[in-house]
């Protein structure tokens, strides 16, 4: 009742609500570091600015990474100051090789903004130590506790008032995606024909549904009680939900021609089975009351018709095989997230009955990525140049402010090569003029803190106004921070125009070093990215392909040790990239320059994201085929196996050596197009099987999964040549 | 041949070579735009040296014909 007649007298946004929280949070913040006396409350000031954000579970996370990164920066930074305290190149050095660690880290870690937070905090402290010559712990312990202060201050504020948390959003998300999963699965399974592109639709609204789930889970586990409570289960629903994705990638390639084979005629009760496998999903519901309980669905098993299979050439054998295992792990998966769905309305948190492997983000030791070592060599090469022009440029406007922004900015926007440090211009320039206004015209004519407080209020109110859209939550940040670096407010206030203009000119000189910077060592333009990308991701698949299987026998096996750690270290790292590329490459899709592509161009991208995931469930299941106990070695090396894979490999790495230089496409798109209708690129002779060529299942299995493959590749191939990847390739200046 | 001298703006004096940097800033950023409008950007080998370069003789240019620097 209360809660309505507040809504009533209050109609407000949800981005006015978060502004209001911020303003709020931000004037007790300043409040109680100048009432305790406190040096540079602004510090206090950059924690709210930097930890609230649309969810209070989402904001809780970003403040304990926030709180936890300061303690272990005030750490490092404390002992790089002890080891090298008169030594400057071995301080810089190792003040470098800490933040270039912690830009690696971030880029594989659940926890990146804790290793933003530690690189960037630490050089704060230890240039703040080194330049002004006072006491580093001092300088710390400040830092720590001003950090502490904000983010207790916008826990408490967001609890509070209006605490927005994500169990609606989570419960919202799990029938968008339940709802997804359920109409591919009536469109997969009924055998009517989709219209054009109404697949890749559904696909691409699956994929997008699955990973919003996953990232939902981990902020409603922070705010939300009844989340918390069965944490381990809505894991596992989460690990679930991503498993039947997976599956339902691998049944989409398979039935997406369903005219081509007709699945109906060898399965004898797929309707029953796909009537069953619906009902199962619908009943997965991990957000229905608990009385809607109706016990477990009764799951027939698939089965085949042997006479019509036996009747079929090897290739449809291969086919009807795969189908039927790909159908009935998608069973198996559905069961598994009833049993969780379960555990989750019944509340019962001792654990659910699931056959499915987990599928985690865990950290796996792998060969290290790339891409991650360009981000590090960028952040190194700032690093450097901000400190040596610091050293030898007399008068260098910032000081060492410059070399503590350069450091953050470069760190911040390591993980996103892809945004131009143009886009920081707009909040820069905004922020400092809006603070210089309210610093030298306003603030002087205020006595006491009511006055302060209510100028605080109303402009953190604007600039967090100003920048609310989702998109925009960087542009807040850095806007709030040189807002509060402006009006430096401290107890004993004094006024410098110079400061102003010194720190105007210092952001001039940061963003045109980071701009810079952006092409070190590679061209940061995201349609260039994408195309390294796709190539280091057809790169995985190759050597997916081409990996040797490890020897069984226990003496061989023992021999090669060596060496199959050094092949478990590549595998491990080639998987992990085909699990992740496609998510990179449609986030990347978003940012590609519209006047570069066509509307052909725009769908083919989004294309390409969805099939490369799956062709690398295609692979995936493929060497889990091979690795499996039911195949010999003498099967699994097969010479027709072996032409098909070399094969493919080698079209694989023709479309990785398209994808990158331009200049080896034909004249124009449509040449190309000819090319391929004249001459795939992908070649089906490692396809021609004979029937005594295949005797086993397993061997079976391995065709079908081959066949799939090369599928996948197509449709993959196929979405490519929509690109014009010559235009893309050409210099350009934006 | 122009003499160089501070400029003031509403009383604050501000160094010739400030105006020059900005103005080749801005001339520059508009040629970058039109050479990629028209597709010549495509000849170059590396872009960012060639706005940097581009830069620096603009700023001369407008510094020693128009402002004095």
């Amino acid at each position: 009742m209360t809660g309505m007649a507040i809504r009533l007298i209050f109609p407000l946004a949800n981005t006015t609500k978060e502004s209001l929280k911020t303003a709020l949070a931000m004037v007790v913040a300043y409040g109680v570091a100048l009432g305790l006396g406190w040096g540079d409350p602004a510090w206090a000031g950059f924690a709210v600015a930097f930890v609230s954000l649309n969810s209070l579970g989402s904001s809780l996370n970003k403040a304990a990474m926030r709180m936890v990164g300061t303690l272990l920066a005030g750490l490092i930074a404390l002992a790089i100051i002890a080891l090298f305290p008169q030594q400057r190149w071995l301080f810089m050095l190792a003040l470098s090789a800490w933040i270039t660690f912690c830009t690696y880290m971030q880029l594989d870690s659940r926890f990146a903004y804790f290793w933003v937070v530690a690189g960037f905090v630490s050089v704060i402290i230890c240039v703040s130590a080194a330049s002004a010559s006072t006491d580093p712990f001092q300088v710390a312990m400040l830092r720590a506790q001003q950090t502490g202060l904000g983010v207790l201050v916008y826990s408490v504020v967001a609890l509070l008032l209006w605490p927005h948390t994500s169990g609606s959003d989570l419960k919202i998300q799990c029938g968008v995606l339940r709802n997804t999963q359920l109409a591919l699965v009536q469109a997969l399974l009924s055998g009517q024909k989709l219209p054009q592109g109404e697949l890749q639709k559904l696909l691409r609204q699956l994929y997008g549904a699955q990973s919003k789930l996953e990232a939902l889970v981990d902020s409603a586990v922070s705010d939300t009680y009844s989340v918390r409570a069965l944490r381990a289960q809505w894991q596992r629903f989460a690990s679930d939900s991503a498993s039947l994705t997976r599956t339902l990638l691998q049944i989409s390639n398979e039935l997406k021609e369903a005219s081509n084979l007709p699945v109906r005629e060898y399965f004898s009760n797929l309707k029953e089975f796909s009537q069953s496998l619906t009902i199962c999903l619908k009943r997965a519901d991990p957000t229905a009351p608990n009385g809607s309980d109706v016990g477990p669905p009764d799951l027939p098993s698939l089965q085949t018709k042997p006479a019509t299979l036996r009747q079929s050439g090897p290739l449809e054998a291969a086919r009807i095989e795969l189908i039927h295992d790909v159908l009935t792990d998608l069973q198996s998966c559905a069961l598994s997230m009833w049993h969780t769905t379960r555990a989750i309305r019944t509340r019962n948190d001792s654990g659910t009955v699931s056959s499915h492997p987990r599928i985690t983000a865990q950290p796996q030791f792998t060969m290290p990525d790339p891409q991650q070592f360009t981000a590090m060599s960028r952040v190194f090469f700032t690093v450097w140049t901000a400190y040596l022009l610091f050293i030898y440029v007399p008068g260098l406007p910032g000081g060492a402010s410059f070399l503590t922004t350069a450091a953050s900015l470069a760190i911040v926007l390591a993980p996103v090569p892809f945004i131009s440090p143009w886009r920081l211009v707009s909040p820069v320039l905004i922020s400092i003029g809006f603070a210089t206004i309210l610093y030298l015209l306003v603030l002087p004519h205020l006595a006491s803190f009511w006055g302060l407080g209510t100028i605080l209020f109303l402009a953190t109110f604007f600039i967090c106004q100003l920048f609310s859209k989702p998109d925009n939550s960087q542009g807040k940040s850095i806007g709030l921070a040189l807002f509060l670096i402006v009006i430096d407010i401290q107890n004993i206030q004094t006024y410098s125009f110079l400061s102003v203009v010194d720190l105007a000119l210092s952001m001039v000189l940061v963003l045109t070093l980071l701009l810079l910077a952006a092409y070190f060592p590679a061209s940061p333009r995201p349609e260039r990215i994408f195309s390294r990308l796709l190539q280091q991701y057809l790169k995985s698949c190759e050597a997916l392909l081409r990996q040797p299987q490890a020897p069984s026998s226990g003496r061989k096996k023992m021999l090669a040790a060596p060496s199959l750690f050094l092949i478990n270290w590549r595998t491990r790292y080639h998987r992990k990239m085909l699990e992740i590329v496609p998510a990179k490459l449609v986030l990347l899709a978003k940012f590609i320059n519209p006047n570069l592509l066509t509307s052909i161009e725009k769908s083919a991208l989004r294309e390409v994201a969805v099939n490369a995931k799956v062709l690398g469930v295609c692979i995936d299941k493929l060497i889990g085929a091979k690795e499996s106990s039911a195949l010999s070695a003498k099967e699994a090396q097969a010479p027709i196996y072996q032409a098909w894979r070399d094969a493919i490999v080698a079209d694989i790495s023709t479309l990785a050596q398209r994808c990158f230089t331009g200049d080896t496409f034909p004249a124009s798109n449509n040449a190309w197009r000819a090319m391929l209708k004249e001459k795939p690129i992908f070649s089906e002779s490692g396809l021609k099987w004979s029937v005594a060529q295949c005797k086993s299942e397993p061997q079976l299995r391995l065709l079908g999964l081959a066949h799939s493959t090369n599928r996948s590749f197509t449709a993959l191939t196929t979405a490519t040549s929509h690109i014009n990847w010559k235009k893309w390739m050409e210099t350009r200046f934006y | 041949m122009l003499i160089a001298h501070e400029i003031s703006l509403g009383g604050v004096y501000v160094p010739p070579l400030l105006i020059a940097s900005i103005a080749g800033l801005i001339a520059t950023l508009y040629s970058a735009r039109l050479m990629d409008r028209y597709r010549i950007s495509r000849h170059f080998i590396s872009p960012p040296l060639v706005l940097l370069c581009m830069c620096v003789i603009y700023t001369l240019v407008i510094g020693e014909l128009l402002i004095g620097i």
